[in-house]
């Protein structure tokens, strides 16, 4: 019977393609809609783990790009009552200002690159909370020293010296009296974040956090610095992030580490935000997914009731031979899923081809993320067959209430 | 010894309601024999159609009897007449009904599409197509057969549930005078066989075919009543 209804469905073969053409269209927007948010969620929620047990403390009172902490504060936090026994590691960060590095802005290659000077604690290879380099030339710096590794990024677009061993001077205040010789002792490859090429881009070039710490005393100028400490501890969920900052912020407030007030934060709790934000943009793409397949599903039934209307007569001899109302209502619904199922593949083809397409870095700024997942593939097959159904169910009603003798009449 | 095959006892159809009321067919009484050939014919209007639709469990009567093969089929609810439709009766059209999507072999299966369709029930319409003369032409489109070829296969169809009743409603309305004769000598064939055979036919040559044939008989209707024959030349068709 379903090839019989198979044949059936294309017997209008401008009309029936046509349906499935638009029914392909809507589910091929379902399923695109779906493989990106499923993409971008997925993307976000990686963030979100990644945030998992991760904390910042920044100088309170001074916040952002002027926060200037203790050197020894990260000890005094390992000390704190509840805080520290959690502590697996920590990283401290110190930025240097922009003009430490200013000889070399007009060398780099877009409009609001920025070469920055930064110091560690330690190492970088295999520190957990820094960016995610390696050494592919020379070695790490040895603290004290004035030892700095470079983004293998400027050895294209630098014309001042980026070769192991050369010296790299860096200007301490704006008018350039006041400098300091760094030697480049390694070359770090910097993971590619995939940012189109007109976004500025910041390069560091690395050094020990107390030689980032003195030269900062050396220029007298100890306000224009931004320093961070970066915590990370056992964590089993959110929830125990948003206490270990509590617990921090609270002894801080206590004066703990006076006399510098510090605050943490965690992004957790910024993410877990997006993530409502998410959970409507959600709800509006279902709603948007309903409404374009509700038009297909509108399009299988004029498409349905247009066919059956001509052939009228035919299940009315069907009839005469011995079908019954279940039959052909059977034969109106597979008919209808035939259609369903043709504008299921439709759309997943030209939807696989679209997610390739956008996500798959072919367009001029770069790739979005994009998942096909099955979830997606089995929620448009889903939604075809619930078209097909309801597309089919009151033409198929319809279909199987003739009765021969009305619809013979007169022939 | 003589087997009544269908009774239709003061038998009545009435359309319509009130005043506008059609009487179709007005108190029939009428017995047929198993195996009998009978054309019925009339004028338009006459009931011919209305008497067919109601032995083929198209319709039922307004009231009185209608057994076939001793079953009451005015009382069948309509899922056992779709069973009565399927084991017992084959329908021929004047319009042959044939679908066109599909080839003459698939139009001789769709009887059975609904149970499934298996090799045996394939070799069994191929020997139907042979019996009608279209042995050859199984895997053709319907679309490129003649009048004649296509109510061949519209009676190929009718015989694939081995029907014990053939209704024939005007099967020779839409084809030539040699084409219309040769169908009706494959009806008749095929009825010799032990198929009781109704043509409902405006066609006096087709009553004279049918009359000049031991089995055959004929029944005259006329505002929804039997009445007498008129006489016919029983060599007209070779006229």
């Amino acid at each position: 019977m379903l090839l019989f209804s198979i044949k059936n469905a294309f017997r209008k073969k401008f009309i029936s393609i046509l349906a499935a053409i638009g029914v392909g269209f809507g589910l091929m927007l379902v399923f695109v809609i779906g493989a990106f948010t499923a993409g971008t969620s997925a993307q976000f929620q990686d963030s979100l783990n990644k945030t998992l047990g991760v904390v910042s403390v920044t100088e309170k009172l001074r916040g952002g790009s002027d926060s200037h902490l203790p050197l020894n504060l990260p000890q005094d936090l390992l000390n704190t009552p509840d805080v520290g026994d959690s502590i697996l590691s920590y990283n401290v960060e110190t930025q240097a200002p922009d003009y430490f590095t200013s000889e070399y802005w007009a060398n780099l290659s877009t409009f609001g690159d920025r070469l920055l000077l930064k110091g560690l604690n330690s190492t970088i290879d295999g520190n957990w909370g820094g960016p995610t380099t390696k050494i592919i030339e020379g070695r790490n710096f040895d603290p004290n020293k004035n030892e700095t590794i470079i983004d293998s990024r400027l050895v294209n677009i630098a014309d001042f010296p980026v070769t192991v061993g050369s010296n790299l001077t860096i200007n301490l205040d704006l008018s350039g009296n006041k400098t300091s010789l760094f030697t480049i002792v390694g070359i770090y490859e910097q993971e590619d974040i995939g940012a189109p090429s007109f976004v500025p881009r910041d390069y560091y070039i690395y050094t020990d956090l107390e030689t980032a710490w003195n030269l900062l005393d050396i220029a007298g100028e100890t306000s224009d610095i931004y320093t961070l400490i970066s915590l990370r501890f056992n964590v089993k969920g959110h929830e125990d992030t948003d206490e270990f900052v509590e617990k921090i912020n609270d002894y801080s407030d206590a004066d703990g580490y006076a006399p510098v007030y510090v605050t943490a934060f965690s992004l957790a709790s910024f993410l877990r935000e997006i993530e409502d934000t998410f959970a409507i943009f959600n709800t509006f793409t279902s709603i948007l997914s309903f409404i374009v397949v509700l038009s297909g599903g509108m399009a299988i039934i004029v498409t349905q009731l247009m066919s059956i209307s001509s052939r009228m007569k035919e299940f009315a001899i069907l009839k005469a031979t011995g079908w019954k109302n279940r039959h052909i209502f059977k034969d109106v619904i597979y008919e209808s899923l035939t259609l369903g199922i043709l504008g299921a593949i439709i759309g997943l083809s030209i939807g696989a081809t679209l997610i390739y397409i956008l996500g798959g870095g072919l367009l001029p700024f770069g790739g979005a993320s994009a998942i096909i997942t099955w979830r997606g593939i089995i929620e448009v097959v889903a939604y075809a067959l619930g078209l097909g159904i309801i597309g089919g169910l009151y033409p198929g009603i319809k279909a199987s209430r003739v009765r021969p003798v009305v619809v013979l009449k007169g022939d | 010894m003589i087997n009544i095959f269908i009774t239709l006892k003061n038998v009545s159809k009435i359309y319509g309601e009130d005043r506008t009321t059609i009487k179709a067919l007005d108190q029939i009484d009428l017995q047929i024999e198993e195996g009998k050939i009978i054309t019925v014919m009339g004028p338009s209007g006459s009931g011919k159609s209305t008497l067919l639709n109601i032995l083929g469990a198209m319709d039922k009567p307004t009231s009185g009897e209608v057994l076939v093969d001793d079953i009451e089929i005015g009382g069948l609810p309509e899922r056992k007449l779709s069973n009565y439709r399927k084991t017992q009766i084959g329908f021929i059209f004047q319009n042959f009904y044939l679908l066109p999507n599909l080839n003459v072999i698939e139009n001789v299966l769709t009887p059975l599409v609904p149970y499934g369709i298996k090799e045996k029930d394939r070799e069994k319409a191929q020997e139907i197509l042979e019996i009608v003369g279209l042995g050859d032409r199984a895997n053709s489109k319907v679309s490129k057969l003649s009048g004649g070829e296509s109510q061949r296969v519209a009676i190929a169809r009718a015989l694939m549930n081995d029907p014990k009743l053939i209704l024939a409603d005007e099967p020779t309305g839409n084809l030539d005078t040699e084409t219309g004769k040769s169908i009706v000598e494959t009806l008749i064939k095929l009825a010799e066989k032990g198929t009781t055979l109704i043509i409902v036919t405006h066609d006096p040559r087709v009553v004279a075919l049918v009359a000049k044939h031991p089995l055959g008989d004929s029944i005259w209707i006329k505002d929804g009543r039997l009445s007498d024959q008129p006489t016919y030349d029983l060599d007209c068709w070779e006229d």
